[in-house]
């Protein structure tokens, strides 16, 4: 069966992607007793925002990160602006270097993605120290291995994702925009 | 636009951070709004992976079976020594004129979310204020005692995990009796602190709630005493602690009377 894109909805094929990243946040917070891969979170949230932030960073205001931040900081319980303190600026930072990351291979955009969620788990476990005044800032060996678990789950899993983002991409209704327009 | 949105999360942050009222009913009530809608979304997903396992777990059936089979005929066994320790138990109180504890029951939740990150711990539940969660409330898992409840919206709470940097517990180690405080540092194994140097902990003692403090009523297992190799002794709880598909949350029953005789011990 030949599946014609083009014979989708406009309106479907623009609420796919939205639909897309509240699957990725269902996944980031999906509770699953059965297995300990549960108590490993690959950040698929971060992995769609990043995603977007370089090729269809319109369909994504701040406003909406910061939402989708407001919401990962209920359900996981911590201060509120906590995640968008971290996501938000990532964000922004990504989208005034779409320029370069639009034109690059994906082994690039790859570790440019290593690069971010380094950043974003560092900032986030120091957020949370400072959260709950908690000033000291070295890191045992066990948080140190459950952080670098997290972060290699999530560079393990990226091109899965992002393949999957590339599709809805690909359906999305092409829009005549250069990738330095936006910054 | 993005400026304002930062200051906007710095100041929620700051304000979260430092507990205000205000904050927390604002946190409160998108919960009561939030929380329900991650139930919902996550269900289904939730509902087939387990379906998944469960199909996965079918060749293990006749082994788990046997298993089971064999463990029933030895709790069997265990149960009927233990309702004639539970009588002769009644009848030595009764002889000693002794004041039993307070009796509790309990509400059974569902998990909805687990935050078991490398930083904190912490799950969300399925049952709030409106099922009669409280504050303070000892939540038990699989084995034993998991965690205490720490936020209630209407129809959810936030479990504070034993496992947690901020978590401590007081507990009773063993036939000694001998007092302590379980602290987590979130690496899964619980630290003893305070615990009397003359006083021996000994590798199987059994750990259970002391009730000090009021919180948490006493006599819920923990866990059991292990030594690590320098002989410091921790708690070593049961497989997968935490790992809960359904908690049982501990609603203590207060006697009316013994809570108006503290009250007035109190004041």
């Amino acid at each position: 069966m030949n599946l014609n894109l083009k014979n989708i909805p406009n309106a479907l094929q623009l609420a796919a992607p939205y639909a897309l990243l509240m699957l990725m946040f269902v996944l980031d917070n999906i509770y699953l007793s059965w297995t300990a891969v549960s108590e490993i979170r690959p950040g698929f949230t971060l992995m769609a925002i990043f995603y977007w932030a370089i090729y269809r960073p319109t369909l994504f205001p701040p406003l909406i990160i910061f939402i989708i931040s407001l919401a990962m900081d209920i359900a996981n319980g911590s201060a509120l602006g906590l995640h968008c303190l971290v996501l938000l600026p990532i964000y922004l930072f990504i989208r005034r270097q779409r320029r370069f990351l639009y034109e690059q291979p994906f082994f690039v955009v790859w570790l440019g993605y290593l690069a971010v969620t380094c950043a974003a788990n560092a900032a986030l476990w120091l957020l949370v120290r400072i959260s709950q005044y908690s000033f000291d800032f070295t890191l045992n060996y066990s948080t140190l291995t459950a952080i670098l678990y997290d972060i290699a789950a999530g560079v393990f899993l990226f091109p899965v994702v992002a393949m999957l983002l590339y599709f809805i991409h690909k359906m999305l209704p092409q829009m005549n925009m250069r990738a330095g327009d936006i910054k | 636009m993005p400026t304002s949105l930062i200051a906007c999360s710095f100041l929620l942050f700051v304000l979260t951070s430092w507990n205000i009222d205000h904050l927390n009913t604002l946190r409160g009530g998108l919960s009561n709004i939030f929380i329900p809608v991650l139930n919902t979304m996550t269900a289904p997903i939730q509902g087939a992976a387990n379906r998944m396992a469960e199909i996965s777990g079918l060749s293990h059936l006749r082994a788990e079976n046997a298993a089971l089979k064999l463990e029933n005929q030895r709790l069997t066994s265990w149960y009927q020594v233990a309702q004639q320790l539970k009588s002769d138990n009644a009848s030595l109180r009764q002889l000693m004129d002794t004041k039993l504890p307070e009796s509790y029951d309990f509400i059974t939740a569902r998990t909805i979310k687990d935050n078991k990150k490398s930083y904190v711990s912490s799950i969300l539940v399925s049952a709030g204020s409106v099922e009669g969660v409280a504050k303070g409330q000892a939540v038990i898992g699989r084995n034993g005692v998991i965690g205490r409840v720490i936020e209630t919206a209407d129809h959810a709470s936030r479990v504070l995990l034993l496992s947690d940097t901020n978590a401590r517990l007081p507990v009773i180690i063993g036939q000694q009796q001998t007092p302590s405080i379980i602290a987590g540092d979130n690496t899964g194994v619980l630290k003893l602190l305070h615990t009397p140097r003359e006083l021996e902990v000994n590798v199987g003692d059994a750990v259970i709630t002391s009730g000090h403090g009021g919180l948490i009523p006493s006599g819920l297992p923990v866990g059991f005493i292990a030594k690590d190799a320098a002989g410091k002794a921790f708690i070593k709880t049961s497989k997968g602690f935490g790992n809960t598909e359904y908690v049982r949350i501990v609603n203590k029953y207060t006697d009316p009377a013994l809570k108006a005789s503290l009250d007035k011990l109190n004041q």
